[in-house]
């Protein structure tokens, strides 16, 4: 039977896949539109890919995880993506597309110079692809637990799966398969969410009594405890609005998007498409962790046990379709971004002569394949994926802080050169020592963000302060409405 | 109970926080000077 479903559910992928991919790569008129789709997205599929490309593993698996042990307060990671795609719409997502650049570290080499645009490539290109290892691992688990097949064969399957969703036709394929997955991941859950409540021992009262009777009442309350409220929820918020206001990922659907009032009109529908999906998972985790049964078999495997044991076969079938779409629209928006990063600021940008879209497009591709086959390979050893995401997260905090610098106030490269330095040293030492402890900080310890943010903001505001530079970016422009609506 | 309460939260804050984000870009739209900026908005 789960080979039966496991059939049903390649085969969504496979036609659905393949006949847009056909369909967008046979419309598409020059090479240059694989990586930004000829940036001619219009608000209706740009709003699904915003709130779809941040909208993945870490919102399913990670939200089971996450409600699992601190319940409803894990709610405030997909609160910080709310923010995140309001943040997008109304100012950085104008910002990068009315800048015309293709890659963020693009706009660095704007704003500093060639420096901080090498650099920061540097550090993105490994700190996104780990966020795909998490996404592999995640398309891993499901897989196995449908075909009984080990991990690591599952995410060599992900994997085989994501390189077919992006690298027919890019983002344009991309943009089009979302709209078709986020029609299917709603439909999915709601009716996954009406057979566990039929199915639900004592219905969601006793998932409630449950918690009160473990004396446990801060799980129901998207509070949580104080602790958990400013180290997790604070730390997620920050992080999350520091990688993807700026980040690759959810930037580059920005920049294909046909022009800066598309933006704007995506911010309703961006923010509600993404937001919906996390009460599924969060109130899915918490009730599996209600049932004994499921509660035994530990927080990555108890929400999706419970739903492969409460739903008939169709809606099961459904549900896997909802969730593959999830997982594999925001792969793709990782290792697209991973790609186009390498292929416009290492190979393009470092060429002795000009690149050809053409050559472009066969680079992206290859890199596209060889970055998921190497993540296949870390996502078997299944690292925790909120530990992971955080970490991640605080490699981009020294950036952001250097480019509204660079844009509204002053720009001298040695100084981001520096600033990008100090932080990164510091989110190694705080994750490879007990610095935390030290200085009394236990609870922080796996929020790096703070701590990485602090040394930024004080480094990078210290240093513009007392050294020369070039005028602000938006400054010079004081005739356009950039300055205004910045 | 749990379903409702977290839906209802959730909803909520989606909703507060286009609000204020659409507040912004009403006041972003009153500054523009100009036909090209506002076409923006």
């Amino acid at each position: 039977m789960q080979t039966g479903l496991l059939a049903v559910v390649l085969a969504y992928f496979f036609i659905s896949i393949i006949g847009i991919g056909w369909l967008v790569s046979k419309k598409q008129k020059s090479d240059d539109s694989f990586l930004l789709a000829s940036r001619s997205l219009n608000w209706q599929v740009l709003s699904i890919t915003l709130a779809l490309s941040i909208l993945g593993t870490p919102h399913i698996f990670g939200l089971f995880e996450m409600s699992y042990f601190m319940g409803a307060v894990s709610m405030w990671f997909s609160f910080a993506c709310t923010l995140v795609l309001i943040v997008l719409c109304i100012w950085t997502g104008p910002w990068v597309r009315k800048l015309n650049v293709s890659s963020v570290p693009e706009m660095l080499y704007i704003l500093f110079g060639k420096k901080t645009r090498l650099l920061m490539v540097c550090v993105m290109i490994p700190a996104i692809w780990g966020i795909t290892t998490c996404e592999l691992q995640g398309m891993g688990i499901t897989f196995s637990l449908l075909t009984g097949m080990s991990i690591e064969h599952a995410s060599i399957l992900g994997g085989f799966l994501g390189i077919l969703y992006v690298s027919m036709a890019g983002l344009q394929e991309v943009a089009w398969l979302n709209v078709v997955n986020a029609a299917v991941k709603y439909l999915g859950l709601v009716v996954a969410a009406v057979f566990v409540t039929m199915k639900l021992p004592h219905g969601w009262a006793g998932v409630s009594q449950y918690y009160i009777d473990q004396d446990q009442p801060w799980m129901l309350s998207i509070w949580g405890t104080p602790e958990l409220f400013w180290s997790f929820a604070m730390g997620t918020v920050v992080a999350i609005l520091i990688v993807h206001s700026l980040g690759q990922q959810l930037c580059q659907p920005a920049m294909g998007a046909k022009d800066v009032g598309t933006l704007r009109k995506c911010l309703w529908p961006a923010v509600f498409i993404n937001g919906l999906l996390a009460i599924f998972s969060v109130t899915f985790g918490m009730a599996a962790k209600s049932v004994p049964q499921f509660s035994a078999l530990g927080p990555k495997m108890a929400a999706i046990t419970m739903l492969l044991e409460y739903l008939p076969g169709f809606a099961i079938a459904l549900l896997l379709c909802a969730i593959f779409g999830s997982m594999l629209s925001s792969f793709s928006a990782t290792i697209l971004a991973s790609a186009t990063l390498y292929t416009k600021d290492i190979h393009s940008y470092l060429a002795n002569g000009p690149v050809s879209p053409a050559e472009e497009k066969k680079v992206a591709r290859m890199a596209i394949i060889i970055l998921v086959i190497i993540a296949a390979i870390v996502a078997t050893a299944m690292p925790p994926i909120v530990l992971a995401l955080n970490w991640l997260f605080s490699w981009y905090a020294p950036m952001v802080v250097m480019i509204l610098i660079g844009l509204f106030w002053k720009r001298n490269e040695t100084v981001a050169v520096i600033t990008f330095l100090a932080g990164w040293a510091v989110n190694i030492i705080w994750s490879f020592t007990d610095v935390a402890g030290m200085l009394g900080l236990e609870a922080f310890k796996f929020s790096n963000v703070y701590p990485v943010l602090l040394i930024s903001l004080v480094v990078g505001i210290v240093l513009t302060s007392i050294m020369d530079g070039k005028q602000a970016y938006f400054a010079k422009e004081n005739q356009s409405c950039i300055a205004k609506s910045a | 109970m749990l379903f409702e309460d977290i839906f209802i939260a959730s909803v909520g804050f989606m909703f507060a926080a286009c609000l204020v984000g659409q507040i912004i870009l009403v006041i972003q739209n009153s500054m523009c000077r100009d036909e090209e900026c506002k076409k923006e908005y």
